[in-house]
């Protein structure tokens, strides 16, 4: 074990490292639930833990550093690029060991997140994550949460290696567009970050099979089967709200995928077989056999169970949130994504071919992306739905649900006693939570507004949408200027007081913003 | 209607138990129809009922064992573990909704969770929810200190000599301290920790490689040796993570309001 003393400059590395890394919005410690194993530190929670909220207000729960932020390469966003003239440092392998297992003692964190600029070449950079990981697991018998970073373009055998070791591996997408990555990410090439997404998500599905879903469970829980189960029914649900509304869904869809397809060209790296073949191409037979043998020789190990993730920066360039929506879907139909992060831009380099943002990081912009993939990943929204070409940004007054149920108030009023899970599940107002409750409730006894509201349903938005027992809350209009107005007005209130001291209307509002 | 009864027993676990069991064996020998008629006060706080006969409960470890064998067998570990994370709630009706929902639990079976617009049943869902919140919040805020040993103990063996002895103080709401040290159990197997409620004077203590075992009514003596380096690094990783074009100290302050940070390395005064 290695002392870290204050002679050592340490402080100074950690510093150094830490400020480099935190730009990195992805710092989750969720989707591996791990029971200690009675003999080596750690264990893992299904939805992760926050040890602490920075002064950002962000989640602290992961030990979030690079290895080095040194760079050869020169992104015109990062601070690490090479043109900067920054103090740089490398630790060593046994430094973010020590630091990663007396920080976990201590209660201060959930686990690593290691992540690196390039340096010498992606393959050394990625190698030395590698050596790094394996001192933790095997030295240290650390057995908690790690995510790794996969460096674009390193080889698929190093990924593999990493993969069998850690719990979570992202490799960034970093621009909603690879238009946009190569106007500000010139050394990045699309290739490079599709291919290991492409790699890690064969792997983890092969994983998968080979352990079989019900070994998984008993050692390593991923909710990856309640998760299909749900999406099952998800898209059930969705057949069935189609049905109501007499829509084409089909065309509409198309033009989402359309959208992430233009940006990314995604269908070159098909799923499974294709994929293994395109890196045949690039590796040549030998390596590939060798890589596959890599998954037979760690019979006992999944590879990377926590899923992997991905970011986009918001901001930087010029795309649409529909765009940013459009790829985020297709990254988790086409990809398997656990998630995608979004990172509102913050021009470190006050480089001027980035915008200048006077008014700080579009941080709204971010809030509002991240709502929408919620309703993407739970609540059973497509893309298309939430935004078009003709509409390509949310609305900056009212979140992306209750903006849709504005739209289509040809759905609503709901009935809360026969409404089915996901029809409730679009009123604004009901989450996930009380809508599972209302089902069960509702087979002991009809339900009346008092008793959904213990539920969890939040009345002041919903009121507009349902009824209980064919009545509605209070005698309201079904009409979307008047709804949005009183949404808008319980969001921010004091947004919505003019001057006289009444209360603004939506037309007047949109004048302003 | 039959008659109004107030148990009243000691503020514990224990106590509570002891009390639910006796709340039974009075509700069985009443005749008619029960009408949730029996209140459980705790300690000596509760409301005070004029027309209702009160009645004291001695503390008694097999009506406790035989309690908490009943639902355990009868509703399952799940319900069990969600009515003990309800007791630990420090609201003065908790015992009495447990109770409520125990009447209900054991005539209808489990389908009774599922009853949300019953008032017990919700009682419970908002009682222990609020637990495991707090539970889930102190899961990540709790900070351990580590104590150093003077010197190596003798009798360590080579893997775990000198580490020291980790101690964490919190001073959560709810009484979390019997539910909460399974979590650190599990993930420190080999570590000798102490966490204790200074409120409650209630200590949780782990020896590496052993079960823990719950210390109350005195107050552990910890000496605070060397100051430890690992501190000063963590501070200083506190403050260079944050964005700072992105502070926002009302969005800190609400998931994590200052009463958590009394034990908080990070929010230390320098000293
Ligand atoms: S590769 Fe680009 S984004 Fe990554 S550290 Fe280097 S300059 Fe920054």
């Amino acid at each position: 074990m290695t002392e870290l003393t204050e002679s050592g400059g340490i402080m100074e590395k950690l510093t150094i490292l830490s400020d480099a890394a935190k730009y990195d919005v992805a710092c989750t410690s969720s989707g591996a639930r791990r029971s200690g194993d009675g003999r080596s530190m750690g264990s893992a929670h299904a939805c992760g833990i926050c040890h602490a909220f920075a002064g950002d207000g962000r989640c602290i729960s992961l030990l979030k550093i690079l290895m080095t932020n040194e760079c050869i390469y020169n992104c015109s966003y990062c601070v690490n690029r090479s043109s900067n003239d920054v103090p740089r440092a490398t630790f060593t392998p046994d430094e973010v060991c020590t630091l990663t297992v007396e920080f976990y003692r201590r209660n201060y964190i959930e686990g690593l997140f290691l992540s690196s600029g390039i340096i010498q070449s992606p393959d050394f950079t990625m190698g030395l994550l590698y050596e790094t990981l394996f001192l933790l697991r095997g030295k240290y018998r650390f057995n908690g949460y790690v995510h790794i970073k996969g460096i674009p373009g390193a080889s698929p055998d190093v990924v593999e290696m990493v993969g069998y070791l850690a719990d979570r591996m992202s490799v960034n997408l970093e621009l909603p567009t690879a238009e946009g990555l190569r106007t500000v990410a010139p050394n990045k090439v699309r290739r490079n970050i599709l291919s290991p997404m492409r790699q890690i998500q064969n792997g983890i599905k092969e994983s998968r099979r080979t352990h079989g879903v019900s070994s998984m469970k008993s050692r390593v829980y991923i909710d990856e089967r309640t998760y299909y189960d749900q999406m099952a029914e998800v898209r059930d649900s969705y057949e069935r709200l189609l049905d109501c509304q007499g829509r084409v869904a089909a065309i509409r869809q198309k033009k989402a995928e359309q959208s992430a397809e233009s940006a990314w060209r995604l269908s070159e790296f098909a799923p499974g077989e294709k994929s293994a073949g395109c890196m045949q191409q690039d590796l040549g037979q030998s390596r590939l056999k060798r890589q596959t043998g890599q998954g037979l020789s760690h019979p006992n190990r999944y590879f990377v169970p926590a899923g992997q993730s991905t970011q986009m920066i918001v901001g930087a360039t010029q795309e649409t949130d529909y765009q940013i929506i459009s790829v985020t879907e297709a990254l988790y139909e086409r990809f398997e994504m656990k998630r995608v992060f979004y990172s509102a831009f913050v021009n470190v380099n006050q480089d001027e071919s980035l915008p200048a943002l006077a008014q700080g990081p579009p941080l709204l912009r971010e809030h509002r992306l991240y709502q929408a993939d919620f309703l993407l990943r739970f609540y059973g929204f497509r893309a298309d739905e939430l935004l078009s070409e003709q509409r390509p940004n949310f609305n900056e007054l009212i979140d992306p649900k209750c903006d849709w149920a504005v739209r289509h108030l040809e759905c609503f009023p709901v009935e809360i006693n026969r409404a089915d899970y996901y029809t409730l599940l679009r009123v604004p107002g009901i989450g996930t939570r009380s809508a599972g409750r209302i089902v069960q409730a509702r087979k002991h006894a009809a339900l009346d507004f008092s008793d959904i509201k213990r539920m969890g349903v939040v009345l002041k938005r919903a009121l507009y949408f349902i009824t209980c027992g064919g009545r509605m809350m209070y005698a309201t209009r079904l009409e979307e200027n008047y709804i949005t107005r009183h949404l808008i007005y319980n969001e921010r209130p004091n947004q919505m007081l003019l001057p006289d001291g009444s209360a603004g209307t939506y037309e007047q509002l949109s004048l302003f913003a | 209607m039959s008659e109004e009864l107030i148990l009243r027993c000691e503020d514990s676990l224990e106590g509570i138990f002891t009390a639910i069991y006796d709340a039974f064996v009075y509700k069985n020998r009443m005749d008619g129809p029960y009408t949730d008629s029996i209140q459980i006060a705790v300690g000596e706080g509760g409301n005070l009922s004029l027309f209702a006969r009160e009645i004291s409960v001695a503390t008694d470890t097999g009506k406790v064992y035989k309690t908490m064998r009943a639902i355990q067998t009868r509703l399952g570990f799940s319900v069990y573990d969600r009515l003990l994370c309800s007791l630990c709630h420090f609201a003065d009706d908790r015992s009495t909704a447990v109770l409520g929902y125990l009447v209900r639990g054991f005539a209808k079976g489990l389908k009774v969770s599922e009853e949300f617009a019953d008032p017990y049943v919700m009682r419970i869902v908002e009682l222990s929810r609020k637990v495991y919140n707090e539970r889930e919040k102190f899961y990540g805020f709790l900070r351990f200190r580590l104590i150093p040993d003077r010197k190596p103990h003798p009798a360590a063996s080579a893997g775990d000599g000198g580490k020291g002895i980790l101690w964490a103080e919190v001073e959560p709401k709810c009484n979390l301290i019997p539910i909460m040290t399974e979590h650190f159990s599990d993930r420190f197997p080999g570590e000798h920790f102490i966490i204790y409620d200074p409120v409650r004077k209630l200590a949780a203590v782990h020896e590496a490689y052993r079960s823990c075992v719950l210390v109350s009514g005195q107050e552990p003596v910890a000496e605070r040796g060397e100051p430890d380096y690992m501190e000063t690094l963590w501070k200083r990783y506190f403050a260079a993570i944050e964005i700072t074009e992105r502070r926002n100290g009302r969005c800190q302050r609400t998931l994590m309001p200052y009463w958590y940070r009394k034990h908080m390395t990070e929010f230390e005064k320098a000293d």
